[in-house]
C-alpha cells in the first residue's frame, strides 16, 4: 500500500498547478519557509493552528542538538511515532555516538539514513508544507539549526473497516466496498487490477479542506482523451469543501439539468475495476466510500456486476427484468391513467368493469388519485431511509395500515390505483442508483397522461428518448450502443452474451485497445485420443 | 436561456390547453354490453334498447356488501328509448341513463325481424362510421323483438349481454347457426352476390314467477338457424338443418353432432361426433353453363352408441356407419341448397368461387347471377370417416368385455 504513494506524490507533484492547490498571491505567510531556529518554528506551527487542543509537540535532545516531533493527535498511529520515529532517535542515536556527527548537515543525513525506521517520508522547507502534512495525518521532524523538516507518513486514525455496502447488495460475487479511508480503496483497487498499467494519480481538492482525491485507470486500456478530459475539468474546479465525491460530480458533469446522471458511482471495487477494465475512468475521494466512474451510459443502469458473475443466461434474463422494470416504474402510472380516463377500450371487457366497479365512489379522478398516492409512495419511501431505526416500525404499520386498508376501505382511494403505485415503486427499487430520475419521468408522463391521454404518453416517452439522444458523457452518447446503433457493443446489451463472446470492449470507450478474450474461448469436452484424426480411414 | 425558456413554455401549454378534452373515468361511463334495434311503433322511428353493466353489482356478488336494490340487484339495466335513427335514438337515452353509453365493451347488436325485414343499412353505418363500437361484435336476428332478448336474464351470467356473446362462441358445439360479427357482415354486403347471414336468437318458454326464475329459467334466449339477408334487407330463415348444411359448404364447421341411424337397426340411433371439417368449392364452366362442385371432407368419432344392437368391431360396421353420415350430411347441405336457392340467396359465395376460377368469364355472369343462382347446378360430395371409436369400441353389454 505505501508503494502507492511514490505514485501519488509523483503525480500529485506533476497535477499541482498553481489554481488548484497553491496558494493566492498574499498570502505571504503560507509560502513563509522554514526557520533554522527549531523554537521560531515551533512557535510558527503552534501560531498557525492556532494552539489547537489536538497539536502534539514532543521536543527531545538528539545528542545535544534539540529537536521536535510534531503531529496532531488521533490522526497519527501513535504506535509508528513511538517505535519507528522516537524509539530509534532516542536509544539508537545514543548507540550510534562512537562517532560523533559532525554538523548539522551530516546529523540530518545520519537521521534519514541509519536511524528512521519509517519507510514513507519526505523533506519539506516551507511551513506551509509541514501544516499540510502534519494536518493529513503525518508526523513532522524538526532539528534546530535546521530550516527543513522531515515529514513521515505515521497517518493511523480511526476508520471503517472493509464492509459490505448495503446500497449494492449482491447474491453472487466480492462483499467488499469502498471505505472512507482513500489509502484502502486505492489498495483495494490496487488487488483487484494486479497490473502495474493501472494509474492511481492524485490530486487535492477543496480549499479548506484540501481533500486527496485519486484518479485511477488502466494505462492502454483507458481511452487518453477521457483521461485527458477529466484532469481537465478537474483542474477547473475551485471550491472550498470536497466533503463527498457529488461535490466533484456537480462540477464535471455533462448535463447539469438534465435529469439524467452523466457520471456513475458505485460503491464496490470490483465494479469500479470491471468499469476500469472496460476503459473508464475512476475517481476516488477521500473520505467517501463512493467512487466515480466516467463515462456514464444509459446502458449501465440496467448493468450489474452480477450479470456477468452468474451464467449467461440469468444475467440476460434479469437484464429483461430490469428493462422492464425501467418500464413500469416510469409509464405505468401513465399508462393507467391515459387507460383509465382516455382509453378505456383498449382493456380486456373483465378488467374494464373490475376496475370501473372499484373506482365507483372514489371521490378523485384517476389522475389527481395517481398523483397523490405516487407523491404518498414517496414520502413513505424518504422516511424509510431517513427514519431513525427505532422508529423504523412506526412509519411502516402507518404506511401500510393508512395507505394499504384505510384509504381503500374508506373509498378515499380504488384498489387498482394502490397495486399500480406499489408495483412502480418495486420496480424502481431494482434500479437503485437512478431511481430518482425515474420518479421524476414517471411524474412528466402522468401529468401529460392526464391531460391528453394516450397521445401525451407517447408524446412524453419521445421527448425523453431525444432527450436522452442529445446526451453527451465525456463525449460518449449517452444511449450507446442503442443510438448510435452499435451492433458489435449488443452482446452486452439486451443480452448478456456468454463472455467467451466477448472478444472486444465495448467500442464507443476502449476502442483503444479493443481486444478482451481469445477468439476461440468456447468452453468444449477434450477430444478423445483414442480417435483417429478425421480422414484417415477413408484413405485406404 | 430564452430558448430554453420558450420551450419550457411550448411543453406547458401542451398541459393546458388540450383541456382534458374527451377525458371521462371509465366509472362515468355507461357501458354497453348489448345493443338492441327494433321498428317502434310510431312510423319510420326506432326503438333502441341498450343493457348497461352496472360495475358495482357485479363486485358487490361475492362478498353481498353494496348494492342499493333489495337481494341484491341485477348487474345490467335494460333502457329503451325511441328516435329517427340510431344515433339520435342513442342520444335520446342519455335522458334516462344519465350516462354517456359507451360501446367498446359491447358483446352482441340484436335486430328485431321487423326492422330486419325492412332493412338495417343505416344500422350498419353507425356499427363502422362510429369511433366507438367494434366491428367484431356480434350480430344476431330475434325472432321477435330484440327488446325481449336484452330484457331475458340469463342466470349463469351477470351480465346478460356477455352470456349472449358466450352462447355465440359455444356454437362450435352445435354448428346450428352461423358466428356472424358486423365486420363477417360488411364484407358480404361489400360482395355482389353474396348474401350475408346473421345468427338467429328466440325466446322460448314463459315468464315464470320471479323467484323460480334464477333457478330454472323457462323463458330464455335460444341461439338457432339464421337469418338471411340481401344486402341489407332480411329475406328469410334458414333452420337449424339447413343452417348446418350452409355452414358445412362454407367449411365453417368447428364441431358439433351428426345423428346417423344404425347401419344394423333402422329405428336406432347412433351419435357421431364431430372433430373436423372441410370443405372446397369447385365451380366449373363448360358450354357457357355453371356447374359448382361442392367437396365436403369430415373426420369424427363415435361419441354415443345405443347398446344391444351393434358390433362395432365387427369388419364393415365403421364403412357402414361412414356411408349413413356421408348421406346426412348430403341430406343437411341439399336442404340448406334448396332453401337457398327458394330464397334466391347465394349465401355459400359460389359467385365468389366461380369468380374467382373465371376471372374473365365472370362479368357476363355477374349481372344475371339472379337468374341463375336458383337453378344453379350443385354437386355435392362428402367424404366422411370415422377415426375414433371413443374409450371402448362395442358397448358394454352383460356377459361381455368391451372395456379393453
Amino acid at each position: 500500500m505505501l508503494r502507492n504513494f511514490k505514485y501519488k506524490f509523483r503525480t500529485w507533484k506533476k497535477n499541482l498547478t498553481p489554481n488548484n492547490t497553491a496558494p493566492k498571491a498574499g498570502d505571504e505567510s503560507d509560502k513563509q519557509v522554514l526557520s533554522k531556529n527549531l523554537s521560531v518554528n515551533l512557535d510558527l506551527v503552534r501560531k498557525k493552528l492556532g494552539n489547537s487542543m489536538d497539536l502534539i509537540i514532543r521536543e527531545f535532545n538528539l545528542g545535544n542538538t534539540r529537536a521536535a516531533l510534531v503531529c496532531l493527535d488521533g490522526l497519527v498511529d501513535k504506535e509508528i511515532a513511538d517505535t519507528h520515529i522516537l524509539q530509534p532517535m532516542l536509544i539508537h542515536a545514543r548507540m550510534a555516538e562512537p562517532t560523533p556527527v559532525k554538523g548539522k548537515n551530516e546529523l540530518w543525513k545520519f537521521i534519514k539514513d541509519n536511524n528512521l525506521s519509517a519507510i514513507d517520508y519526505k523533506e519539506v522547507y516551507t511551513l506551509d508544507e509541514v501544516l499540510n502534512k502534519i494536518i493529513s495525518g503525518f508526523t513532522a521532524l524538526l532539528i534546530d539549526g535546521l530550516a527543513a523538516a522531515l515529514v513521515i507518513n505515521t497517518v493511523g486514525f480511526e476508520a471503517r473497516d472493509v464492509k459490505e455496502p448495503e446500497t449494492e447488495a449482491v447474491v453472487r460475487g466480492p462483499r467488499e466496498g469502498f471505505t472512507e479511508r482513500l489509502q484502502v480503496n486505492t489498495a483495494l483497487l490496487r488487488r483487484k487490477i494486479k497490473s502495474p498499467d493501472l494509474r492511481l494519480e492524485r490530486m487535492t481538492l477543496g480549499r479548506v479542506t484540501k481533500t486527496d482525491i485519486c484518479i485511477a485507470y488502466v494505462q492502454g486500456i483507458a481511452n487518453d482523451k477521457i483521461v485527458d478530459e477529466l484532469k481537465k475539468r478537474l483542474q477547473r474546479i475551485e471550491i472550498d469543501a470536497v466533503l463527498e465525491s457529488g461535490y466533484i460530480e456537480a462540477f464535471i458533469e455533462d448535463a447539469p439539468f438534465s435529469m439524467f446522471a452523466t457520471v456513475g458511482n458505485t460503491e464496490k471495487p470490483d465494479i469500479a475495476a470491471a468499469k476500469m477494465l472496460e476503459g473508464r475512468v475512476a475517481v476516488l475521494v477521500d473520505g467517501s466510500p463512493m467512487t466515480l466512474t466516467i463515462p456514464y451510459l444509459f446502458i449501465e443502469t440496467i448493468q450489474v456486476s452480477e450479470d456477468y458473475y452468474s451464467r449467461w443466461l440469468s444475467g440476460t434474463m434479469m437484464r429483461w427484468f430490469r428493462i422492464l422494470s425501467i418500464t413500469l416504474t416510469t409509464q405505468l402510472p401513465a399508462l393507467y391513467v391515459a387507460t383509465v380516463s382516455f382509453n378505456a377500450e383498449v382493456l380486456p371487457t373483465i378488467l374494464l368493469i373490475t376496475i370501473a366497479a372499484s373506482r365507483e365512489g372514489v371521490p378523485l379522478p384517476a389522475a389527481v388519485e395517481m398523483l397523490f398516492l405516487g407523491i404518498i409512495f414517496e414520502i413513505l419511501r424518504e422516511a424509510g431511509i431517513r427514519q431513525p431505526r427505532p422508529v423504523g416500525q412506526a412509519v411502516s404499520i402507518i404506511g401500510a395500515l393508512v395507505i394499504g386498508e384505510a384509504a381503500i376501505n374508506a373509498g378515499l382511494v380504488s384498489a387498482p390505483a394502490v397495486m399500480v403505485t406499489v408495483l412502480t415503486g418495486i420496480a424502481s427499487f431494482t434500479i437503485p442508483a437512478q431511481s430518482i430520475t425515474y420518479i421524476f419521468i414517471r411524474l412528466l408522463l402522468l401529468a401529460l397522461a392526464a391531460t391528453t391521454g394516450f397521445f401525451g404518453l407517447i408524446l412524453g416517452i419521445i421527448i425523453v428518448l431525444i432527450h436522452m439522444a442529445s446526451l453527451r458523457s465525456f463525449g460518449v452518447p449517452y444511449l450507446s450502443p442503442l443510438a448510435p446503433a452499435n451492433f458489435g457493443d449488443w452482446k452486452d446489451f439486451l443480452f448478456r452474451a456468454p463472455l467467451w463472446t466477448m472478444f472486444s470492449r465495448p467500442s464507443v470507450i476502449g476502442w483503444q485497445n479493443r481486444k478482451r478474450t481469445g477468439a476461440f474461448g468456447m468452453p468444449r469436452p477434450p477430444k478423445d485420443e483414442e480417435k483417429k484424426p478425421a480422414g484417415e480411414g477413408e484413405r485406404e | 436561456m430564452k430558448k430554453t425558456a420558450f420551450y419550457a413554455l411550448l411543453f406547458c401549454s401542451i398541459l393546458l390547453l388540450p383541456g382534458c378534452w374527451n377525458q371521462v373515468d371509465i366509472e362515468e361511463r355507461g357501458i354497453v354490453a348489448a345493443l338492441g334495434i327494433d321498428k317502434a311503433a310510431e312510423e319510420g322511428k326506432l326503438a333502441v334498447t341498450v343493457q348497461i353493466i352496472k360495475p358495482g353489482e357485479i363486485k358487490a356478488g361475492g362478498k353481498g356488501q353494496g348494492g342499493g336494490a333489495a337481494g341484491g340487484g341485477e348487474a345490467v339495466a335494460v333502457y329503451t328509448d325511441t328516435g329517427y335513427d340510431l344515433f339520435d335514438a342513442l342520444r335520446n337515452l342519455a335522458r334516462q341513463t344519465g350516462r354517456k353509453l359507451y360501446f367498446p365493451e359491447m358483446a352482441v347488436l340484436v335486430l328485431g325481424e321487423a326492422l330486419a325485414r325492412e332493412g338495417v343499412g343505416s344500422v350498419m353505418d353507425f356499427m363502422v362510421r362510429d369511433a366507438e363500437p367494434s366491428v367484431r361484435t356480434w350480430v344476431l336476428v330475434a325472432r321477435g323483438q330484440a327488446k325481449e332478448v336484452l330484457k331475458t336474464p340469463i342466470p349463469t351470467e351477470k351480465v346478460w349481454g356477455f352470456g349472449l356473446g358466450k352462447m355465440i362462441k359455444a356454437i362450435k358445439a352445435h354448428s346450428k347457426a352461423p358466428a356472424v360479427n358486423v365486420l363477417d357482415f360488411l364484407k358480404n354486403v361489400d360482395s355482389t352476390t353474396t348474401c350475408p347471414v346473421a345468427t338467429g336468437i328466440q325466446i322460448v318458454g314463459v315468464e315464470k314467477k320471479p323467484k323460480q326464475e334464477a333457478v330454472t329459467p323457462s323463458k330464455r334466449p335460444v341461439l338457432g338457424g339464421a337469418a338471411v339477408f340481401k344486402e341489407y334487407q332480411m329475406t328469410g330463415w334458414l333452420d337449424e338443418i339447413q343452417t348446418r348444411g350452409m355452414l358445412w359448404v362454407k367449411g365453417e364447421v368447428k364441431g358439433g353432432i351428426v345423428v346417423v341411424p344404425s347401419p344394423q337397426n333402422e329405428n336406432k340411433m347412433l351419435a357421431l361426433e364431430i372433430i373436423r371439417a372441410a370443405s372446397e368449392i369447385k365451380p366449373e364452366i363448360s358450354d357457357g353453363r355453371i356447374t359448382v362442385t361442392v367437396k365436403i371432407t369430415e373426420e369424427g368419432n363415435i361419441g354415443e352408441v345405443k347398446p344391444d344392437h351393434i358390433e362395432i368391431a365387427k369388419p364393415g360396421v365403421i364403412e357402414a356407419i361412414e356411408a349413413g353420415k356421408r348421406e346426412v350430411i348430403e341430406n343437411e347441405v341439399w336442404a340448406a341448397v334448396t332453401r337457398a336457392q327458394e330464397l334466391n340467396a347465394d349465401v355459400f359465395g359460389f359467385g365468389e368461387a366461380v369468380r374467382r376460377k373465371y376471372p374473365r368469364e365472370w362479368p357476363q355472369y355477374e349481372k344475371m347471377w339472379g337468374e341463375l343462382f336458383p337453378a344453379l347446378d350443385v354437386q355435392v360430395k362428402v367424404d366422411a370417416k370415422i377415426r375414433r371409436t371413443g374409450m371402448i369400441t362395442n358397448p358394454e353389454k352383460p356377459g361381455e368385455s368391451g372395456v379393453k
